[in-house]
């Protein structure tokens, strides 16, 4: 490890001397985006960059470089800055030319009427950590950024105590599992860990957490309760590169100079849009983007880039492949109360991807109805596994109240300026569990009906249409879709799954919590590495696999033309896709074919059941 | 480059292109159009002058290109080449028309009786030519601009002239802004004048004049609000249309600033297309010099132009060029058009034709007062997941205007009109729903079935009358609401229930049923061949990620858009040698709803769908006279319409061949000419037989098959000139 890292400490020196040394030829601007990707490439040194995920604001050095993995909830409209001015030297009285580029302050003495100032563009991203990031996935790249000393003055207790707290999960794991806990211990972890960091984080907490100064700065969360720190990202190059509700990985030059605060008063915006554009730089820091990279998962278990290193990875999972799944497989089946078809649609449904739109269509989509879960909070621990098992999440319970009172989608703030976000902002990949166990009966209001209609239209097309008051706007979406249910969902869905318990725990809590306990810290993380990796393997059907499957379809169609609809067709494509490629394989076989064939079969001989029970239902 | 001027050459050019311009009108006779405006403004009778940018081209080009890349400074040099001149113009003494006015004057003569005197005035008092002004001076865009997205104006656009195009998202009130601040001095009495040019100034506080700085004497100054010159002013912000934005992207948005007469032009959510220089603003004192680095822009609105939405497509739109019309009007086109609504759902080619035949329209009528609407309403019913909902949100994309609403989520009211009570004033205003939103376009309702009985009536004056009457709460009046109506249901057992009858599947009243031009049933019927298609297309969706390619490229959803715009200025009439053709044919189709006992209703009603559709086919082919084709397209749309309603029936008997049908028609018409003849026998002509099978859904490729096939087997026999068929 270099003693001196002035890329990361004082990376304007850098940017500074390379400007100088340009003679103002405008192709610096490119060398120094070069010169920290070559930085950042080195083996191991992103992970020497700090980073606001993981440490308080107020123990990072300004205008360091740090990192912050983050959604872009909003963009603002660019804002003109001075690229390059021209400084009158107080000592010698020359003229001296100086960089505008990421910074947010001049030093004294700009001459405003120079001639040689050049007006350039940037554009400011609100970003918000990835909403629903599960605790695991916050814990394990915490983790793994402490065992490298951060370059900061930040050297706490903390993460001593970290590295004991590790130490003793690996160790103690079997002993600790048998110690009679308190609570259940898929939650125990994160549990644990929040208190952490509420001891760490208490001299902060005053100002960043939003539910303490809520009443003052509304930070813009999608989903209720999360914290964390927002962020002011001011981007430079490929502006057109970013969307909303991308994902990244950002690093740049973190600027809390108070000045800023005081800059945005006596302006030509409103009060309201101050608050949301200028709020105070020690509670939304600004970040001045040097290197963004894209995340295609967020989970720290696997290689981020698609490098080499990936690919190694991968072609070593893959073997592994087949036994880890079967693993999981049992392991959903006594989660599921045994039942193995609905523990199989499960897993197909975690790895679920919507990887292309035709027109309209997301093709991919598998949104999953479980009906007949058991009342009685099953649900509730159903989906802490889940949430064990995905590194992004959210548990959105249909409750009347919060259908009627919550936002989901976004909706455009035209006196703040600012997009509000709603719950249904939410990254890519997130699984999203909707409680359809707590409905109960009762009126929707019109903002409960928008907030269902919402949900339904999420669900068929993958989209959310944001409000931006005089038109919708559509943005696509990426979002698996778990509903759970007593009966057959009000919401729309790709198959429905009635729940089959062949057991009936006495006591549901013991029993889940028992099955949780007999899995060891690495199988989980094997499982978690398993589900985000399956996603991303490519997948092809050849001509003539399709062509059995079309005389199958028309064969199917002659018997009986009621049992098979073009939708049908679609689902078990979909279905098929999955299964293929939850086993490690990237092509449909014929054999995969019939095995999609035959659980759909089962799954619909199943519903066709449910229905004869429940009368004619619909 | 352009040529770089001197002021002072630009100054005489400013002045002889104001002077001298001049165009032509129908007598030849010369009209000096600016001439005659500096008149009306040097009499105070008009404000605003605009300098079209196109008349300046006229008279020199590279001139309108410096002032686009720098307006202000040309602004600044037209008005004060309009301020000379004005004097010039003056053809009678002017009427004080405000206190200002009079300021003005005594200052004039103030400045008058000062040079009498050889009196050289302090230069520092000098009168600011903004404060004698009273006159605004605007460009108009040269029309070869194009109109900018939000999102082009960049960094290089500061200080030009540029046009954007946007949706009004706030509009502060309108307020008045100090342009000159005026200021008398305590001790000499002295005026000072500091004219502003930035949203804030710093007040002058010591007397800047000869007598007090010689004097010392400390004179303070106080402003004068009556001698200071204030201007209207409204600072705007307007937002892209939502399809100028990228996917992915948040909208952007863009300050105006409007000043004069130009404010109170636009509300919020407005359409506008706004000319204006883009310019940073300029701060003074502490935060300039902390700040430093950010600069904010605005634009200073020079025009606004407002345009609805269906407009502002016309207007990037001009006329369909010959290539893009040969392209749509080649042979099919009609085959062709409808296979564009929709592509990627399979198959259905009829619905399709007639969603065409809703978004052109039928001609209104207005025989003697009485309005017979043009519209054309259809209803969907279908099986659960027949791309019912799909195609009609796709109409909803097509349709340059549209509403779209499900059943469910609507009711009478948030369809028709409310009426509201305003909380701040108590006033009564009345809030369109989605019908009234949807005037001269498209109002989309799915799950039509789902919908109160209630809010369902709400619609029945809609569907006939295109007006929505509101008596409430001391409001009476009657709104317009021209619009089309395409409603999806699903019938009332979730599944079409073949056992059950059409009216039992249905589910809707009678009264409303009938206010549709159509209804189409879709159904899921199995048959192989299409089936296999079917799977074809899916399976090549899933294997490739894309479109499987189509024997023929939809048509753009844009030029479709134009094309139907260009149809419906057409306003084709029924020639009065195809009256008789029609009449006939209602009365026929009256007499087998007798026979059969139809489950759909022939009523008059039926007869005025015929007539909208044959006039929107029409439409479609860009004539002025309704033909026999289209009125017997517009019946075989009926029919089979009423066939799709009926198809169940035969599926359960047996599926019957078009020959069968055809000779079973022809037998009848035998049996017909039997019976008014007084036994002629089975004689049939052979031009009534074939009409008979067209309006009947047949083609006429069809009806000859079945003569051949029923001549061949000897059940009829058909003469030499094959003008009659006599059956055996």
């Amino acid at each position: 490890m270099p003693s001196s890292h002035d890329w990361i400490n004082k990376p304007l020196g850098v940017v500074e001397a390379m400007f100088a040394q340009s003679n103002s030829n405008p192709e610096w601007e490119a060398k120094v985006l070069e010169y920290f990707k070559g930085q950042l490439k080195e083996k191991e040194s992103h992970s020497w960059v700090p980073s606001l995920n993981d440490v308080p604001l107020h123990y990072l050095k300004p205008n360091s470089l740090v990192k912050f993995r983050c959604l872009v909830q909003d963009m603002f409209d660019p804002e003109f800055y001075m690229g390059v001015y021209e400084t009158v030297d107080p000592s010698t009285k020359a003229n001296v030319l100086r960089c505008g580029k990421y910074k947010d302050v001049t030093e004294c003495g700009v001459d405003l009427n120079s001639r040689n100032t050049v007006t350039a563009e940037r554009q400011t991203f609100y970003c918000v950590p990835i909403p629903g990031e599960s605790p695991w996935a916050k814990e394990i790249s915490f983790l793994s950024a402490a065992r490298v000393v951060p370059s900061t003055s930040y050297v706490p207790s903390r993460q001593k105590r970290s590295y004991e707290e590790d130490d003793d999960d690996m160790d103690t794991q079997p002993q600790k599992q048998r110690e009679p806990h308190t609570e259940t211990p898929q939650i125990q972890p994160h549990g644990n860990g929040d208190s952490k960091r509420q001891e760490t984080e208490a001299p902060s907490s005053q100002t960043t957490t939003p539910s303490d100064c809520s009443s003052h700065l509304d930070l813009n969360f999608p989903l209720p309760g999360e914290r964390g720190p927002a962020c002011l990202v001011k981007v430079y190059e490929g502006l057109d590169s970013f969307k909303l509700n991308d994902t990244l990985e950002i690093y740049g030059i973190l600027s809390v100079n108070p000045v800023l605060t005081v800059l945005g008063e006596e302006n030509m915006e409103t009060p309201e849009e101050q608050r949301a554009h200028d709020p105070p730089a020690s509670l939304v820091p600004r970040l001045h983007m040097l290197y963004a990279r894209p995340l295609q998962h967020n989970n720290p278990l696997l290689p981020s880039a698609p490098t080499e290193d990936q690919s190694a990875f991968v072609s070593s999972f893959l073997v592994e492949m087949a036994s880890v799944r079967a693993e999981l497989l049992a392991y959903l089946t006594h989660v599921l109360l045994g039942d193995g078809l609905a523990a199989e649609y499960l897993l197909l449904h975690l790895i679920s991807d919507v990887y292309t739109r035709r027109d309209v269509l997301p093709l991919g989509k598998f949104t999953l109805n479980l009906s007949g879960c058991p009342l009685n909070s099953y649900t509730e621990r159903l989906y802490q596994i889940v949430q064990q098992l995905v590194p992004c999440s959210y548990r959105l319970s249909m409750s009347l109240h919060t259908m009627n009172s919550m936002r989901l989608v976004p909706k455009k703030d035209y006196v703040a300026n600012r997009l509000v976000s709603g719950a249904l902002q939410l990254a890519r990949n997130t699984s999203l569990f909707l409680d359809e166990t707590q409905l109960e009966q009762g009126q929707l209001d019109s903002s409960g009906v928008r907030n269902i209609t919402a949900l339904g239209n999420l669900i068929s097309w993958q989209k959310v249409d944001y409000d931006f008051s005089y038109h919708q706007m559509e943005f696509p979406c990426n979002i698996n879709v778990l509903v759970t249910s007593e009966g057959r969902s009000l919401l729309p869905s790709d198959c429905q799954v009635p729940l089959q318990p062949q057991v009936t725990p006495p006591n549901m809590e013991e029993y889940l919590t028992t099955i949780h306990m007999a899995q060891f810290t690495s199988q989980i993380n094997k499982f978690r590495v398993y589900l985000s990796l399956a996603r991303t393997l490519d997948y092809s059907i050849s001509d003539e696999v399709t062509k059995a499957v079309e005389d199958d379809f028309v064969d199917m169609r002659k018997d009986d033309p009621q049992s098979v609809t073009a939708e049908d067709l679609h689902r078990m494509l979909v279905v098929a896709r999955l299964l293929s490629l939850s086993l490690g394989q990237t092509t449909l076989s014929r054999d995969g074919w019939m095995r999609a064939k035959h659980i759909d079969m089962l799954r619909r001989s199943r519903t066709e059941q449910q229905k004869s029970l429940n009368g004619n239902e619909p | 480059r352009p040529r770089l001027y001197s002021t002072c050459n630009i100054h005489k050019k400013c002045k002889k292109f104001l002077q001298e311009f001049y165009s032509e009108d129908d007598n030849g006779k010369k009209v000096f159009k600016y001439g005659a405006q500096l008149v009306s403004l040097s009499h105070r009778e008009q404000v605003a002058l605009q300098v079209d940018l196109d008349d300046v081209a006229e008279e020199d080009p590279e001139l309108v290109e410096s002032i686009c890349e720098n307006a202000k400074r040309y602004m600044g040099l037209f008005a004060d080449a309009v301020h000379e001149l004005l004097p010039e113009y003056r053809e009678r003494e002017v009427v004080a028309k405000d206190s200002l006015d009079v300021y003005i004057e005594h200052r004039l003569m103030m400045e008058q009786r000062g040079h009498d005197t050889a009196d050289t005035r302090d230069p520092r008092n000098q009168y600011p030519a903004e404060l004698m002004r009273r006159f605004e001076l605007y460009f108009k865009p040269p029309s070869t601009a194009k109109p900018k997205v939000v999102r082009d104006v960049r960094a290089d656009s500061i200080g030009q002239l540029v046009t954007v195009r946007g949706i009004v998202t706030r509009a502060t009130e309108v307020k008045p802004m100090m342009a000159v601040a005026t200021y008398t001095c305590d001790q000499c009495g002295a005026e000072t004048y500091q004219p502003i040019q930035s949203p804030t100034f710093m007040p002058l506080i010591m007397c800047p004049s000869q007598e007090c700085v010689t004097n010392k004497s400390g004179g303070r100054l106080y402003l004068q609000t009556r001698g200071s010159k204030f201007v209207k002013f409204q600072e705007l912000r307007i937002q892209e249309h939502s399809d100028q934005v990228p996917v992915g992207n948040i909208p952007r948005s863009m300050t105006i600033y409007t000043r004069g007469e130009n404010t109170r032009v636009a509300q919020p959510g407005d359409h506008v297309a706004i000319s204006g220089v883009f310019l940073p603003l300029l701060r003074n004192g502490f935060r300039q010099a902390v700040q430093g680095l950010l600069s904010e822009t605005y634009l200073e609105s020079h025009s606004i132009t407002l345009m609805n939405k269906t407009e502002d497509d016309e207007l990037g739109t001009a006329e369909l060029s010959e290539e893009e019309l040969r392209q749509i009007t080649e042979e099919d086109f009609y085959e062709k058009l409808a296979g564009s609504i929709a592509p990627e759902i399979f198959g259905h080619e009829d619905v399709k034709k007639a969603l065409l035949l809703l978004l052109v329209g039928g001609v209104q009528q207005a025989p003697k007062g009485m309005k017979i609407r043009g519209n054309i309403n259809i209803c969907l019913m279908g099986d659960p997941g027949v791309a019912k909902s799909q195609l009609l949100s796709y109409i909803d994309r097509l349709a340059p205007r549209s509403q779209y609403t499900t059943g469910r989520g609507s009711s009478g009211v948030g369809l028709t009109a409310a009426v509201m009570r305003d909380p701040l004033t108590g006033e009564m205003t009345l809030e369109g729903g989605a019908l009234v939103l949807a005037d001269q376009g498209v109002c989309c309702i799915d799950e039509f079935d789902k919908m109160a009985d209630a809010d369902r009536t709400a619609i029945h004056e809609v569907m006939e009358q295109q007006t929505i009457s509101i008596a409430k709460a001391g409001i009476m009046t009657s709104l317009n609401a021209r619009c089309s109506i395409l409603a999806a249901a699903n019938p009332a057992y979730g599944r079409y229930n073949p056992r059950k009858t059409i009216e039992q599947n249905i589910q809707l009243p009678a009264a409303l049923l009938s206010r549709f031009d159509l209804l189409w049933l879709i159904q899921d019927k199995p048959d192989a061949e299409a089936d296999l298609r079917l799977a074809q297309h899916i399976t090549y969706v899933h294997q490739h990620c894309r479109q499987p390619p189509t024997h023929f490229t939809p048509i753009d959803m844009k030029l479709m858009r134009r094309y139907i715009s260009l149809c419906k200025r057409r306003q084709p009439v029924i020639p009065e040698s195809l009256a008789d053709y029609i009449t006939a044919a209602y009365v026929e189709m009256r007499k087998e709803a007798r026979v059969s006992k139809d489950c759909t209703f022939t009523s008059a009603r039926t007869l005025l769908s015929i007539l909208r559709l044959s006039t929107a086919l029409a439409r479609l082919r860009l004539v002025d006279v309704v033909e026999k084709e289209d009125v017997n397209e517009a019946m075989r749309l009926m029919e089979m319409s009423k066939d799709s309603l009926q198809a169940d029936k035969s599926s359960t008997t047996r599926a019957h061949r078009p020959a069968d049908v055809i000779f079973s028609l022809l037998r009848e018409l035998a049996t017909e000419g039997v019976k008014g003849r007084g036994g002629s026998g089975g004689l049939v002509r052979m031009a009534e037989a074939e009409q008979r099978c067209v309006s009947r859904g047949f083609t006429p490729a069809q009806f000859q098959e079945a003569l051949e096939e029923y001549e061949e087997l000897n059940v009829w026999q058909v003469n030499q000139a094959r003008t009659r068929i006599t059956f055996v």
